[in-house]
């Protein structure tokens, strides 16, 4: 009985190696390996148990493989209704970015379902979190481009895009002015219509921008309490 | 003499080639029937990529190009907001983008484009 904890100890330093050497595919065949004698023993409840497996999903999310990892989940958890279960396949889902789904799995731990919730652009969630540092708001990015063309997107610190922006409708707004000025008819539709075109695109644009800094942001905050890592 | 040469190099093949979803078979017949707006811009796309596209080169900073984003935002999204984010998307296709790149999904090799930053349409539901 030592010669197999022995053993089943090494391998699990083993494979906890090839993760930290950075090789997460084969340290998951080990971790599988673990797992295997572990339910064939029939300790598929131990503490051991739940303990590898968090490993094993580690080293899929290291592979980038989440969905992966939720096939191994299903295959490898034998109590599809604890709470291990539910935290981890939530974790699974969030990386694939499926925070609706991830919320639903999570329902009753307050802290993870507020960590989904901040994703989703829930205020309450912050109430529990905290509010992450550096959010800005993508209605501010809007109003400003529409005041500025670029402006947005400077306020997004993406000041090259906001010059460019700058640029395009700059130029194209003198266009549709000289066109005007000189009445000229069929000039002041291409330009008119090239103008509308970029300026609201800028103005989206600007939004999208912020919007995508905001969920960058967030998911950096919130990973901090994900089960994995 | 100046729209023949415009429209010389078009090549008219009866699918759309790379749509978002490629489970989904979707012919000019069925894009104009269902959508007509849509349809039209998804044909100024392809003769842009027939003619403009060709002339001009391999210019684009990003995979997929800014013709290939647009048409396929227009596709996934609607021609309202397919045609907001390809405004935006021709917007940040500037030499200055790559200082950006891990905003977005990183830079990736492009066989026969080389070195492009990743902006899949995807990333924008």
């Amino acid at each position: 009985m030592m010669v197999l904890l022995a053993s089943l100890d090494s391998l699990l330093m083993f494979a906890r190696d090839l993760y930290l050497e950075g090789d997460p595919y084969r340290a998951i065949l080990e971790y599988k390996r673990v797992l295997y004698t572990l339910r064939i023993e029939g300790r598929d409840t131990d503490t051991l148990y739940s303990y590898v497996l968090r490993r094993m999903l580690e080293a899929y999310v290291a592979l980038g493989d989440p969905m992966g990892g939720m096939r191994a989940l299903e295959y490898w958890a034998t109590d599809h209704t604890g709470r291990d279960y539910r935290r981890y396949l939530g974790t699974l889902m969030f990386l694939m970015r499926d925070y609706g789904q991830a919320r639903r799995v999570w329902r009753g731990d307050d802290t993870l379902e507020a960590v989904a919730g901040a994703m989703l652009g829930d205020g309450k969630a912050y109430d529990l979190l905290g509010r992450p540092p550096g959010l800005k708001s993508p209605a501010v990015a809007a109003a400003l481009s529409a005041l500025i063309p670029g402006l947005g997107k400077a306020y997004a610190g993406r000041w090259k895009d906001g010059l460019y922006s700058f640029a395009i409708n700059s130029s194209l707004a003198l266009g549709l002015y000289l066109a005007a000025r000189d009445d000229s008819k069929p000039r002041m539709a291409v330009y008119g219509l090239a103008f509308a075109y970029f300026y609201l695109g800028n103005i989206y644009g600007s939004y999208v921008a912020v919007r995508k800094m905001n969920e960058r942001i967030t998911l950096e905050y919130v990973s901090r309490w994900l089960p994995l890592f | 003499m100046g729209l023949i040469l415009l429209l010389g190099p078009l090549r008219f093949t009866p699918d759309l080639p790379d749509l978002p979803r490629t489970e989904r078979t979707i012919g000019w017949d069925d894009v104009f029937a269902s959508d007509p707006i849509t349809g039209t811009l998804l044909l100024l796309w392809k003769l842009y990529r027939g003619s403009v596209s060709q002339i001009q080169g391999e210019v684009c900073n990003f995979h997929p190009s800014c013709s290939v984003f647009g048409a396929r935002a227009i596709a996934e999204y609607g021609p309202l907001r397919g045609l907001l984010l390809s405004s935006d998307r021709l917007q940040r296709c500037h030499p200055g983008a790559y200082s950006y790149a891990e905003q977005y999904g990183g830079v990736v090799f492009v066989e026969g484009r080389g070195y492009k930053i990743y902006d899949p349409v995807e990333d924008y539901r």
